[in-house]
């Protein structure tokens, strides 16, 4: 904006396009099952509740399963593998059972949650007990599991080559990969609509600038209408 | 970490503790999910059965729920684990606990046995009846996505015979079925789906095509959703069997299209093959323009390698497609699929699976008929001994259709087909096919030697002759002989058998029937009961009384005359049943006075008439629709 070329584009004021938008009639009841969306997906169970208490949005789940996923995640993050794939068995034996790569890498984090707490002797029983069998069964996996194995070959995991598996960003993948795993199981989105509509907004507002200028949302936390700058 | 695998197995009878037996199924229960070497490990240690027995005993509801997650992931992704947990009754006990009061309980038992389901050793039918039943239907409407398929799986599964069909009805099954159909996930449509087909399977009741008119098109708009499509084509073909009607509906839908497209991508299962196949089979059993459909969806190569799948029920369902396949004369002549599918459909000639011998000899039947890249991919790949051999197995099945592929083969042969299926079949064979224990292998033997001496030469005939040391020209008399106990279809082959000698044989065959004794034969034809058996002995005559004016033809007439033609001719004139018979005899009596002038065709070439002429030396409807 505001390069030569702008002469050639049509200009639209400010109060022309309040008005256009004013036209546009959306549903109160979409937005909010747009919120309810979000709060349920993201796993807010309080805040679902009480927006379900005042919109009379329904939550189309059960938030009790959505308490169970929220503390299965939070197992995870905080490096308690063992107790997540349990809840998670409870919840649905078939989620491990048929996704072969989390459960590898539920097993993987495991590995390194026993290297991070030092017990160097026990994460060797459990990378030849219960890793190496899955390398054999899924060639795929061969690679990522001799990066983790390696983990126990050195002094101080923090710093050797494959020291971003300690990371905490380690255990958040998990983490996600668990909580995208146990929504998709009950055919629920992996993402929030929100996020999506949010990126349509960018998309269609940078197609609209080869054609016109007009008041845009640049700063999508406030979603202010900025009036574009005058004719030079 | 757990405890070693054999303590936990330990701990699964200690009688006293409840709690130690119920953390110890949930320990083992999360140690082999998903790990199919713990599952190996506990099922050698005995574990199986210990669980299905606590599954069975009154245990409440946590310990029931952890013995049916634990039975169903044994059940899953290990063979043993299957077998084990089949062996032990489990799949009888989850059955039971979909009774249960408890949701739980509903919720475990129906995961695991949606687990055991998804093995190809899953029993095919259960018998459940009355209360069982019932419940089964009032799960069909569970809010859980899982339990709703699972009813619906298990009622597909209680639908093995007409009794039981009826018993699901009166339980309201069908009700709960269409209403499954109508859900919004694919999973619960799919399972609907395939109940209903199993349901309306073999019913020809005018409510049954209503329903499965109305179940057509979900099955045709699942087949394109990734999510469901490994079930979605074996209920399809469920479906269609039987049902003629909907073949067209189906293929309108872009069936076909949709089906050949499962078999080109490369990840194709063998569950998927097997649906697929049997699917595109049933397509393609009665129409001719859904064989182009298919001929054209450049799926052929697919369906060939099929056939040397190392599951043997993918096998026998490509073999299934190709026989339908096979009925087409245009997808057989305009293309190299014979060829192409001659040399694996012999391979499965020695499979270890009677039935695919069975359905592979019978498409041979069909892909060796008048197709010359077929024929010489037959005596390429060294088809020929497999059939000879064949035609001694002890299945009568097996004889049949061996039988009927050389007949099949000889058929308009060429010099070269001709001279190695005479030089591969020992007439000793013959013999032995013609005086087999079954009927249909004696009429498949006579067959055969009607067309050995059919479309050739004098010295092709003197050639058989020698072939069968002289004496089959006297097999196909005495099977001729109208006072023998020969059924009249087979008698009026023999027949045809003698006239094509007469005319392939030129001056010498005709010698050669005169003095074969079957004068007799052929006058008594002339006035049998039965209509092709008298239309065989008139297109007899006629051959004998040629050619017109030469003094051997004369005495040909003569000597007919003298054993009684005339006469018996004269009384079919006058008999009114057969157009027919009118017909050829008007032809015949012309002849036979010398004056007539229509007379036969040369070597090879057609006798006049009213269409009946491939019935002179070849077959009549079954040449190309083989034993279906």
């Amino acid at each position: 904006m505001g390069r030569g070329e702008a002469s050639d584009r049509r200009r639209i004021q400010l109060s022309e396009w309040k008005r256009k938008l004013d036209a546009v009639k959306i549903q109160k009841e979409d937005t909010n099952k747009l919120i309810m969306n979000f709060l349920v997906t993201e796993g807010y169970v309080e805040a679902a509740h009480t927006f379900e208490l005042e919109s009379g949005t329904p939550p189309g789940v059960d938030l009790g399963a959505i308490s169970d996923r929220m503390e299965i995640r939070r197992a995870v993050q905080r490096g308690n593998v063992e107790e997540a794939i349990e809840r998670v068995n409870d919840l649905n034996p078939e989620i491990l059972e048929e996704k072969h790569q989390l459960s590898f890498h539920l097993q993987q984090q495991r590995l390194i949650e026993l290297v991070r707490e030092g017990r160097t002797e026990e994460a060797l029983e459990f990378a030849q007990e219960y890793l190496a069998p899955r390398g054999e069964e899924h060639p795929a996996f061969l690679g990522e599991l001799e990066r983790t194995v390696a983990l126990l070959a050195f002094e101080d995991a923090r710093s050797c080559p494959v020291a971003d598996l300690m990371d905490i960003a380690q255990r958040q993948k998990t983490a996600s990969e668990l909580n995208a795993a146990i929504l998709a199981s009950q055919c629920q989105e992996r993402e929030p609509r929100l996020p999506g509509l949010l990126k349509m907004l960018v998309w269609a507002q940078d197609h609209l600038d080869e054609k016109l200028i007009y008041p845009r949302i640049n700063d999508l936390v406030s979603g202010e209408l900025v009036e574009p700058p005058a004719d030079h | 970490m757990v405890a070693s695998p054999a303590d936990l197995v330990a701990k699964l009878s200690s009688s006293g503790d409840r709690d130690a037996r119920l953390k110890a199924v949930r320990d083992i229960k999360n140690v082999i999910i998903g790990n199919k070497q713990k599952k190996q490990v506990f099922v050698s240690l005995g574990a199986v059965p210990r669980v299905v027995e606590l599954l069975s005993c009154d245990a409440g509801g946590p310990l029931l729920v952890q013995c049916a997650a634990a039975v169903g992931s044994f059940a899953y992704g290990l063979d043993a684990g299957v077998q084990a947990v089949l062996a032990s009754g489990g799949v009888a006990h989850l059955l039971v606990a979909l009774s249960s009061e408890d949701e739980a309980v509903v919720l475990a038992a129906s995961r695991a046995l949606k687990m055991v389901y998804q093995s190809p050793m899953a029993p095919a039918a259960h018998a459940l009846a009355g209360s069982a039943l019932t419940r089964l239907v009032w799960l069909l409407g569970a809010a859980n996505l899982c339990v709703a398929e699972v009813a619906a799986r298990v009622l597909a599964r209680c639908c093995d015979t007409p009794e039981q069909q009826a018993a699901v009805l009166e339980a309201g099954g069908l009700g709960g079925l269409l209403a499954l159909l109508a859900a919004a996930e694919p999973a619960r449509r799919e399972a609907a789906a395939d109940a209903l087909a199993a349901l309306l399977s073999g019913s020809p009741a005018a409510a049954s095509q209503a329903v499965r008119r109305a179940v057509l098109p979900v099955l045709v708009k699942l087949l394109g959703c990734t999510a469901v499509r490994e079930g979605v084509p074996g209920a399809l073909a469920a479906l269609l069997d039987d049902c003629p009607a909907l073949h067209r509906a189906a293929a309108d839908a872009d069936a076909i299209g949709r089906l050949a497209a499962f078999l080109q991508d490369e990840r194709c299962s063998s569950r998927l093959k097997v649906g697929t196949l049997c699917a595109l089979g049933t397509l393609c059993l009665d129409y001719e323009d859904h064989r182009r459909q298919l001929a054209e969806a450049r799926v052929l190569p697919q369906i060939v390698r099929a056939l040397d799948d190392p599951d043997a029920q993918v096998r026998a369902a490509a073999c299934t497609c190709v026989r339908s396949m096979s009925r087409s004369v245009v997808a057989l002549h305009c293309s190299r699929v014979g060829a192409d599918v001659a040399p694996p459909l012999f391979r499965r000639l020695q499979d270890a699976d009677l039935g695919i011998q069975a359905t592979a000899s019978a498409t041979l039947c069909n892909v060796v008929l008048d197709t010359s890249p077929a024929q010489e991919a037959v005596l390429a790949a060294g088809g020929l001994a497999t059939l000879v051999r064949l035609t001694s197995a002890p299945a009568a099945e097996l004889r049949v259709n061996a039988a009927w592929a050389l007949q099949n083969l000889m058929h308009h042969a060429s010099a070269d087909v001709r001279a190695a299926v005479l030089a591969a079949l020992p007439w000793e064979r013959v013999e032995a096919l013609a005086s087999d224990a079954d009927a249909r292998v004696q009429e498949r033997a006579v067959k055969l030697l009607q067309n050995v001496f059919a479309y050739c030469t004098p010295r092709d005939v003197e050639a058989a002759q020698a072939w069968s040391g002289g004496v089959a020209l006297r097999l196909l008399v005495s099977s001729a002989n109208p006072a023998a106990n020969v059924p009249p279809l087979r008698r009026s082959h023999s027949l045809y058998g003698l006239c094509n000698v007469a005319v392939s044989g030129e001056e010498a065959g005709r010698a050669a029937v005169m003095a074969s004794g079957a004068v007799p034969h052929i006058v008594a034809s002339l006035s049998d009961t039965d209509n092709a058996v008298r239309l065989a002995a008139v297109w007899c005559v006629i051959a004998l009384s040629e050619p017109h004016g030469k003094p051997a033809a004369a005495q040909r007439v003569a000597d007919l005359a003298a054993a009684g033609a005339l006469a018996a001719l004269r009384g079919l004139a006058e008999d009114p049943p057969s157009l027919d018979i009118h017909e050829r005899d008007g032809d015949g009596g012309g002849e036979e006075g010398g004056a007539g002038d229509g007379g036969a065709a040369g070597e090879g070439g057609l006798l006049p008439g009213t269409g009946q002429e491939v019935l002179m030396r070849d077959e009549d409807e079954d040449v190309v629709l083989s034993s279906l």
